[in-house]
């Protein structure tokens, strides 16, 4: 784990901790949470979902991360949390294996929990530079090829919605966290998507030591008043 | 995105295969390398050999953009660790800022399948040598050393082998690249 000098680390279970957040002025804010109720707060569901046809599931990720695995903590410049875990490289390795897909897309869901009396225009799809809906790669350090690149197969269904914590499986079920995986046609409707490394006799994967950082954006009007939240997804690859 | 098509022969010789691959070729390695680079093209010229599942180089686009950091430094002297199906012979032929091309290859075989049919002038060289126990002639300088004999059945992991060539021949060149060493192409 690695945990920077501006990163405190917590551990909230059950527990509803606010952090800062920017606009706003009538006290209300808005944090991401795994579940409605319950869960963490603070942070997100994370799963890496094949796309392909037949053995769609998140066996990439060993399952989806619903904080368990995870340390959660804050960051500033820019404020925002943090949510840091491990993914096991011979995992991959064996869903790979398993499945022999060329790459995974990497879902991210939640609920955006609030504290005031009211939520509006809840987004998790603040197109900010660089970001695939709402969603930002800070930081990726991948070896042997490996990319990370975007995919289109989205719509904009659920990433306007306050509860996104759905990560589907099902081939027939749209939902798999924010994105609506229906096969939309709209512009910025894609997700963010790793290629494993190719080209040189073989597919090739990540290695331990290697991590990729996603930033969330999300935003809503609480009680009228416009918030938003940063969140940092920090995955490490270990042996 | 840019792609340079090749016109090698289809041939075998020892455990090395020239062959002309389309779009459909069913293959699963090839369907998935195909799908990994989201390429879009009909045809290609492929190397394979059998110690590989998947082909070891290719005339796509994917191909072209990993040598992306050959086609903005080559210059002068230029040495390449590789030959595999001519590619960079096919780019660097018109470069008129390069005064020598260097190419090491290790198999005999590649060499006998590719070099007979691969562009070439008066500037390119070509030695059979091993890249990893190869020794330069003695005060050897280049402008640039492009490395690219890395496969997957190699028994170096890929960094282990970056690591070797650049401990190896960083006193001959200060200017070295990798197949592949740009960083992740982020918008697809």
């Amino acid at each position: 784990m690695v945990i920077g000098r501006d990163i405190i680390p917590i551990h909230i279970i059950d527990t509803y901790t606010q952090f800062p957040v920017s606009g706003g002025g009538g006290g209300g804010t808005i944090t991401l949470a795994t579940k409605m109720t319950g869960g963490l707060n603070n942070c997100c569901q994370v799963g890496f979902y094949s796309p392909a046809s037949g053995a769609q599931d998140y066996s990439y990720s060993n399952g989806v991360e619903m904080g368990g695995n995870s340390t959660l903590g804050t960051a500033t410049s820019p404020t925002r949390t943090t949510q840091e875990f491990d993914i096991s490289c011979s995992s991959l390795l064996s869903a790979y294996t398993a499945a022999g897909h060329s790459s995974f897309v990497i879902i991210i869901g939640g609920y955006m929990r609030h504290t005031g009396s009211s939520i509006s225009s809840p987004s998790w799809q603040d197109h900010v530079a660089g970001s695939v809906y709402g969603v930002e790669v800070i930081s990726a350090s991948l070896s042997n090829s490996c990319t990370l690149g975007v995919a289109g197969r989205t719509q904009d269904t659920y990433s306007t919605t306050q509860d996104c914590t759905n990560l589907s499986t099902s081939n027939t079920s749209a939902a798999k966290g924010i994105y609506d995986y229906t096969g939309g046609t709209g512009s910025g409707a894609t997700m963010w998507e790793f290629v494993f490394g190719s080209g040189r006799g073989a597919s090739s994967h990540p290695v331990a030591g290697d991590d990729m950082t996603f930033r969330v954006h999300a935003s809503a009007t609480v009680d009228g008043s416009a918030v938003s939240i940063k969140h940092d997804i920090i995955i490490n690859f270990v042996t | 995105m840019s792609r340079i098509a090749v016109n090698i022969p289809e041939g075998t010789s020892g455990d090395f295969e020239i062959a002309h691959y389309t779009n459909e070729t069913t293959d699963k390695q090839w369907q998935i390398y195909l799908q990994s680079k989201k390429e879009s093209h009909s045809n290609y010229c492929v190397l394979t050999t059998t110690t590989c599942p998947q082909p070891i180089m290719q005339d796509s686009e994917g191909e072209y953009r990993e040598h992306q950091w050959l086609w903005n430094n080559a210059t002068g002297d230029v040495f390449i660790g590789g030959l595999g199906i001519g590619l960079c012979n096919a780019v660097l032929i018109s470069n008129p800022n390069i005064t020598s091309i260097t190419i090491i290859e290790n198999s005999q075989d590649v060499i006998d399948l590719v070099w007979p049919h691969c562009l070439k002038d008066d500037r390119f060289n070509l030695i059979h040598a091993n890249i990893e126990t190869w020794i330069p002639p003695q005060d050897s300088q280049w402008d640039i050393m492009w490395f690219d004999t890395w496969c997957s059945d190699n028994p170096l992991s890929m960094q282990e082998y970056k690591d070797l060539m650049i401990n190896k021949y960083s006193i001959h060149c200060s200017n070295i690249g990798f197949w592949g060493s740009l960083p992740p192409n982020l918008n697809g």
